[in-house]
């Protein structure tokens, strides 16, 4: 569990700083990691919460 | 000095309080659905005239060339111009506690109910929306390019290394953001 959160936590700040231009331009990146390299879930789900966080407010 | 609407100072309102920052990126945060970039000029230009519009535009620049999402650069550089660090922290806090709430909220529904097969076809449709809305954002981008072939051939590079080849992105931006800036340095000779 902690090991899950650390990755989390890497993962995320690597992201942001790589984010150049607006949050989208990382969305193909966060896909891979947590799709393909840590399979924390299937791309149909990661589909499912991007659309989520889409249609609630806020930033994306 | 109170009427001199074009002196720093006073160009915008009154220096907001650390509670208006909080407030006023907890509003924005709530009612951004979709991007918040067009209701932040909105809502800080001419509803709270905390900048003009120059301020805006210097500052909005400066969020979208540093990495990280613009709205919320946004809100730690305007917290952080009234009042300092405590200010960069509000704006960014009442940015993103909102949304946050609202996100968790849905993601904890979602998971309760995901095998139910009237939110999988809500999600699905869902899904497809977005995906949609975020093509159409990149024809908007891609067009202008269209009569620049360096230009467009760097964007097929770029779209053929993330989409096709599945390469990690540090790498990619580490070998075609020198060779872009190269080829726009010549085409602008």
């Amino acid at each position: 569990m902690n090991d899950t959160l650390v990755s989390l936590a890497i993962i995320f700040s690597q992201l942001s700083l790589l984010a150049f231009g607006g949050g989208n331009t990382i969305l193909p990146e966060m896909q891979r990691q947590v799709v393909e390299v840590h399979h924390w879930m299937p791309a149909s789900e990661f589909s499912a919460l991007f659309a989520l966080a889409q249609a609630a407010p806020g930033p994306t | 000095m109170d009427h001199n609407l074009t002196s720093l100072d006073s160009a915008a309102g009154p220096r907001p309080t650390l509670r208006e920052i909080f407030s006023g990126f907890l509003g924005l945060g709530l009612i951004s659905f979709g991007g918040a970039l067009p209701l932040a000029r909105r809502a800080l230009v001419e509803q709270r005239r905390w900048l003009n519009a120059e301020d805006f535009t210097d500052l909005l620049g400066l969020c979208q060339f540093l990495p990280g999402g613009n709205v919320i650069n946004l809100s730690v550089a305007v917290g952080m111009r009234f009042r300092g660090i405590p200010g960069a922290l509000a704006g960014l806090l009442g940015l993103i506690a909102g949304p946050s709430l609202v996100v968790i909220g849905l993601g904890v529904l979602y998971e309760r109910t995901q095998d139910d097969p009237h939110v999988r076809h809500l999600f699905a449709g869902l899904a497809a929306a977005a995906a949609g809305l975020l093509i159409s954002m990149a024809v908007k981008i891609v067009l202008p390019l269209r009569n620049k072939p360096m230009a467009a051939l760097i964007a097929a590079l770029g779209f053929v290394a993330i989409a096709i080849m599945r390469l990690p992105l540090l790498p990619t931006m580490l070998v075609l953001t020198p060779l872009s800036i190269y080829v726009a340095s010549r085409s602008a000779q």
